[in-house]
């Protein structure tokens, strides 16, 4: 009950002031550019990796990222840059 | 990316990490604040990833933990770069013979230019500078300071008034001013010699012109000596008069000398110290005695080394002690009596011409003030005394034929 409250309170003030999104409700931050490159920020450590998949624990449920070629180019307490070939990227409800 | 140059400069390893789950050994390393970078699935149970090499001991207990092996694939970054190089010793001294070659090159005379003497002069420059070893290929480390070269050519070359010896990284430049001797005299107009001071005539030497004046005989300033006019009365000629009159003229003069004087002598007593001086500390290389006499004389020469275009922060100094005595001399009246006359005469000679000499010094007066000896001396000097004076031929003829008329009359 407690953290749904929260949630309508942060929800409140994304809506209502210019403030991010994902640094007042701690989301990731996903950027792409093509599908050479995704840089995932606020992530929560990695669950499973292979060539063709990344699977990231976030603050609420998995992000799946699926493609080709996958290397992890750098990897930081928060932060990710994946290269290869993507092809989808799914959010899984936890 | 921004992390390349420090792979680059720090040792890193590739390694592979083999474990039942490799993805946890990846948190806990982001977890632990280990970089590792370049992250690639091969495997099942595989994985490979880079590095840095102060981070091995680190994640031995991290693989202990997710229960994974490791091993190494490759190395790479400067410490290994290093080590591989140390290994290759013809490379190693071929880098230190390379850096040897350009740094003698850069202390290295490659050219000595010298601007505004004529070809003969600058032969002679280029031959008194290879005698003191600056010619090109020479090493600037050992050549004279730029001073002592300029010093030494101007002893050495005549017609020099100004030598500036300037150096510019590589290449000497030497920048002379030849002396302009005077034109030869040109035939000038018909002139007569005249007195220039109140002089007795001691001797007479005429080239041309007649002398109207006489040895022994007094005369004053502007009295004719040597007449530019010949032949006889009723057709004259008139010549430049040229010759010397050597008369007898008076100065007087004051000079006053200290008798008790402090002087300074060197021993010959020489002390050496070699240093290089970096980054302005003074290294010694021979000579450790801070002050080896009591009274020195200390000349410091500085030679900066020079690599390529830069000079170095290394510079080499020698610094000569010569050892000196300081005496003090109470001069006797005799000895400060000749002194006195000495400098007298060297001064007034100074002034005058250069056939010029003291015959006598009479000391009018004498007297001893202050410690000094204080002297008035008459100087009887022997010098010529002529000057040229232009003739205007039609008014000396007129002169001429006026004296004649004079005459006429009379006799």
């Amino acid at each position: 009950m407690a953290r749904k409250w929260q949630n309508k309170v942060q929800q409140w003030f994304v809506d209502h002031t210019d403030m991010p999104a994902d640094v007042i409700m701690d989301l990731p931050r996903i950027t792409m550019i093509g599908r050479l490159h995704i840089y995932i920020e606020n992530h929560k450590g990695v669950i499973a990796f292979s060539k063709e998949e990344l699977r990231l624990s976030m603050k609420q449920g998995q992000l799946l990222i699926k493609g080709q070629n996958f290397i992890l180019k750098t990897i930081l307490p928060e932060e990710i840059l994946l290269e290869g070939t993507i092809k989808s990227i799914e959010f899984i409800d936890g | 990316m921004k992390k390349n140059w420090n792979e680059m400069l720090f040792g890193h390893v590739r390694v592979t990490v083999r474990g039942r789950i490799p993805e946890a050994f990846i948190n806990r390393c982001v977890k632990e604040s280990i970089a590792i970078w370049d992250i690639e699935r091969v495997g099942d149970r595989e994985i490979v990833c880079s590095l840095m090499l102060k981070d091995i001991r680190r994640i031995k207990p991290i693989l202990k933990a997710t229960d994974c092996r490791i091993h190494f694939e490759g190395r790479s970054g400067l410490p290994f770069l290093i080590r591989r190089l140390l290994s290759r010793t013809g490379i190693l001294i071929g880098i230190l013979f390379a850096f040897a070659l350009i740094f003698i090159l850069s202390n290295m005379v490659w050219r000595i230019d010298v601007s505004g003497a004529d070809p003969v002069v600058e032969k002679q420059i280029r031959s008194a500078l290879k005698k003191m070893n600056v010619h090109v290929g020479s090493l600037t480390f050992f050549l004279p300071s730029l001073e002592t070269i300029e010093d030494e050519l101007l002893g050495q070359i005549k017609k020099a008034t100004w030598i500036g010896v300037s150096k510019d990284g590589t290449t000497y430049h030497v920048d002379i001013v030849q002396k302009e001797l005077p034109p030869r005299e040109k035939e000038t107009g018909p002139r007569d010699l005249i007195a220039t001071k109140e002089a007795k005539i001691r001797r007479i030497f005429v080239e041309k012109g007649v002398a109207v004046v006489e040895p022994d005989q007094v005369v004053e300033p502007g009295q004719l000596l040597v007449s530019g006019s010949i032949g006889n009365e009723d057709n004259p000629k008139f010549v430049a008069a040229k010759g010397k009159v050597m008369g007898e003229t008076w100065y007087r003069s004051d000079v006053s000398v200290p008798l008790k004087t402090a002087y300074t002598t060197m021993t010959g007593d020489i002390y050496r110290k070699h240093q290089l001086k970096v980054f302005g500390w003074s290294l010694p290389i021979w000579g450790f005695k801070s002050h080896p006499y009591k009274e020195a004389h200390v000349d410091r020469e500085i030679k900066p080394f020079h690599f390529l275009f830069w000079d170095l922060p290394v510079s080499y100094e020698r610094i000569t002690y010569r050892k000196t005595d300081t005496t003090h001399r109470q001069l006797t009246m005799d000895e400060a009596l000749a002194i006195g006359k000495e400098t007298a005469a060297n001064q007034l000679l100074q002034k005058l011409s250069e056939d010029a000499r003291v015959l006598a010094i009479d000391i009018r007066k004498r007297f001893v003030e202050n410690g000094e000896l204080h002297l008035n001396l008459l100087m009887t000097v022997e010098e010529d005394i002529t000057k040229p004076r232009v003739i205007i031929p039609s008014e000396r003829i007129k002169h001429i034929r006026k004296e004649k008329e004079k005459k006429a009359p009379a006799s």
